[in-house]
């Protein structure tokens, strides 16, 4: 009896001890969900790990957001200029769908999305878009970023929101 | 007795089991955290600008003091244009407004000389747009290659919370003054009988002393003196000779008639001799617009920079003094020279519109910017441009590249407000009564979210054809309080604007919502403006 005694102290302690050096190494991921922040953010949380200490929980430190505070498209080159701020708590890349619209005779439609890989580092974009330069009509174009997270569905069309929109200043004239 | 060890045993090693998983969950949570607060970016104060260096030929620096007395009977002689303010327009009828930018500031400090002086300014003082404009905003640097970003914001309107505000503001691109293009400078300086006073000519020497530090030894300045009759005091001169400049400068004495006319022709004449190719050639003219001989009439000297502007010589004008200022020809006469009016009231004035605002003065970025907004009046039942008045233009001139319209210097800011009343509210004063016959529905409901569209307008400085812009803009639902603290302090502004002229416009307009909105708008306010400005609507309240 003893030996299955100091056996299973044995065993508890190794366990134990594995668990606490996993626990300072090593974090198991896991799914996202999606949550809109405020205007034009997207962000999305990892689920919180179910732990004892309330107190360490993470929060707003996890966010991943993407924000465009201006674009421009110059039609004399098919230019699409955006300021983009990319951010992510564990400073790393990711992917952002960049929806288009357009508002003219035919009403709000949505036009196509760009995908682009951002990092924190990024602050600008630049990209030629010959498609939008074959568009007959160009008043008004939209654009609204979304972090792709991986519950991101790709079967349905993005849907316009004058909330989350920024409008592109088209440029003409050489 | 072995079974109980056996079970006391086994409670204790579960709960030593449980109490090493919770630790480790504790521990690896706590060092995750504590490496994360120590990635945070804390914000750091930003420090104050540093004062501008000012270099001084000798002794005269402390001629003009800061603060100076307004003398209340000689106000009464100065002459402003009357100002009729725009009225409400039915998008029904009117779904376009055309006008041209304005860079002027000379409003503001004009009415802080009053305010200062322990009266309230009268109404025509008063330009709503050039008090706006005095201030700078927090809109992003342009990106993609234009010479300025354009951003627009909806929120209700602080006065009139049934209505909303659209504020639409043009950043213009910064530049560096060691790559601007060299300067060929003009001075003309104004040295009659009526510049004989401490906060006219002493003061104007000191201003140009502060320009000239700001000057590069590539640049070169002249001046040209006019009382009864106008004369080349400084031929040319490279900056890099700035004891040259500033001796010319001190030996000016005040005496004699005005004949700014014959004035404005040397000053061209000398700046054409002059001229820099793909420089910045520009006449300073430093007045109190008093002109009383030779070409003395608004329409008179308008024609004539007119017929000048054409050799892509701009003109900057400096109003100072009290008494007999003539803010209207001042500001005509910018207006037609392509460029920029400011009034100098004090040697801190001087600083921030020739020392801190230097190239936005001297450096144009684009010129003849004009503004066109279509309004969707399936949302807009009518609207009201706040101040522009005198920069109104035809529909049709919008396309029109022979028009002429104002220009935006470096790092320069440019805002227009619109009052909007949305569908659903009753348009006051649209000046007409309601039509019988042509009831026009509104249409395009898929436009719904969208309250305009805003085009602009602009040339490169040395091109003939314009570029157009196009953005349109949508409706967020924003409160004031959630507004920007750009929209915030453009609308306090514009609210003080509409309370000193006593505007037919000015609804729940009061001092305090003012003070209040300001104070919520201050942010850093490193330069103080904002604060100051508070300061002024304060003593403003007391005089009202």
């Amino acid at each position: 009896m003893t030996k299955h005694i100091v056996g299973l102290i044995l065993f508890t302690f190794i366990v134990g001890t594995s668990a606490i050096i996993a626990g300072l190494f090593y974090e198991v991921p896991k799914a996202n969900s999606i949550k809109v922040k405020k205007n034009y953010y997207y962000t999305y949380k990892k689920k919180k790990k179910k732990k004892r200490c309330r107190k360490y929980r993470r929060s707003s430190a996890e966010i991943v957001s993407v924000n465009l505070s201006q674009a421009i498209f110059d039609s004399s080159a098919n230019r699409l200029t955006a300021k983009i701020k990319y951010e992510d708590s564990w400073d790393s890349s990711g992917v952002v769908n960049l929806h288009f619209f357009v508002k003219d005779k035919y009403g709000t439609r949505f036009l196509k999305t760009e995908r682009l890989y951002a990092s924190t580092a990024m602050d600008k974009y630049t990209k030629i878009l010959d498609w939008m330069g074959r568009l007959d009509s160009r008043e008004n174009l939209y654009v609204i970023p979304q972090v792709q997270s991986d519950n991101y569905d790709i079967t349905g069309y993005p849907k316009f929101n004058q909330f989350k929109a920024t409008p592109i200043l088209l440029k003409a004239g050489n | 007795m072995q079974s109980q060890i056996s079970l006391k045993g086994y409670k204790f090693l579960v709960g030593l089991f449980i109490l090493s998983l919770g630790l480790s969950g504790c521990l690896s949570s706590s060092e995750k955290t504590g490496s994360q607060n120590s990635n945070k970016v804390v914000s750091k104060p930003v420090a104050r600008d540093a004062n501008t260096t000012e270099v001084y030929a000798d002794a005269e620096k402390k001629e003009v003091s800061e603060e100076f007395v307004v003398d209340d009977t000689k106000i009464s002689s100065e002459r402003y244009a009357k100002i009729d303010e725009n009225p409400f327009l039915l998008t029904k009828r009117a779904p376009l407004s055309t006008f041209s930018i304005d860079v002027d500031t000379a409003s503001y400090s004009n009415v802080r000389r009053y305010i200062n002086s322990g009266q309230l300014p009268p109404k025509d003082a008063v330009r709503i747009e050039e008090l706006i404009n005095y201030f700078e905003y927090d809109y992003p640097q342009p990106i993609g290659g234009v010479p300025f970003s354009v951003n627009t914001e909806v929120a209700q309107t602080p006065w009139n919370p049934k209505h909303k505000i659209v504020q639409i503001g043009l950043q213009g691109k910064k530049v560096s003054l060691d790559n601007v293009p060299p300067s060929n400078l003009v001075f003309l300086l104004d040295v009659s009988g009526s510049m004989n006073e401490p906060n006219k000519l002493p003061l104007l020497k000191n201003s140009l002393r502060i320009l000239v530090n700001q000057l590069t030894p590539k640049d070169r300045v002249a001046i040209v003196a006019y009382a009864g009759a106008s004369g080349l005091v400084l031929p040319s001169t490279s900056v890099s000779n700035k004891n040259a400049i500033f001796s010319a400068l001190n030996r000016l004495e005040a005496g004699g008639s005005t004949n700014g006319g014959q004035g404005i022709q040397l000053a061209y004449k000398v700046a054409q001799d002059n001229f820099i190719l793909n420089g910045n050639n520009r006449v300073i003219l430093a007045t109190d617009g008093d002109f009383n001989v030779g070409l003395s009439s608004d329409e008179q000297l308008v024609k004539l920079i007119e017929n000048k502007g054409k050799s892509n010589i701009f003109l900057s004008v400096f109003g100072f003094g009290s008494g007999n200022l003539n803010d209207s020809m001042m500001e005509k006469l910018s207006n037609t020279g392509n460029g920029n009016y400011a009034y100098i009231d004090s040697n801190e004035e001087a600083r921030k519109a020739l020392g801190q605002q230097v190239a936005g003065t001297l450096y144009t970025i684009a010129k003849d910017v004009k503004i066109q907004v279509e309004f969707n009046p399936a949302r807009v039942a009518g609207y009201r441009l706040i101040g522009y008045e005198n920069r109104i233009m035809a529909d049709k001139d919008f396309n029109d590249d022979k028009k002429d319209a104002g220009e935006i210097g470096a790092g320069i800011s440019v805002t227009a407000l619109y009052e909007i009343v949305p569908v659903g509210q009753k348009v006051i004063n649209p000046g007409v009564d309601e039509l019988k016959y042509s009831k026009v529905q509104p249409t395009n409901t898929e436009f719904n979210d969208e309250l305009m569209t805003v085009k602009l307008r602009y040339k490169e400085p040395k091109q003939d054809n314009s570029k157009l812009l196009t953005i349109g803009v949508l409706d967020k639902n924003k409160s004031v309080e959630n507004a920007s603290s750009n929209l915030k302090l453009a609308t306090a502004v514009a609210q003080f604007g509409l309370l000193l002229r006593d505007s037919r416009y000015k609804a729940k307009s009061n001092y305090q919502s003012v003070i209040n909105l300001a104070n919520s708008s201050k942010g850093s306010d490193l330069k103080g403006y904002r604060g100051d400005f508070v300061n002024l609507v304060k003593k403003a309240k007391n005089l009202g």
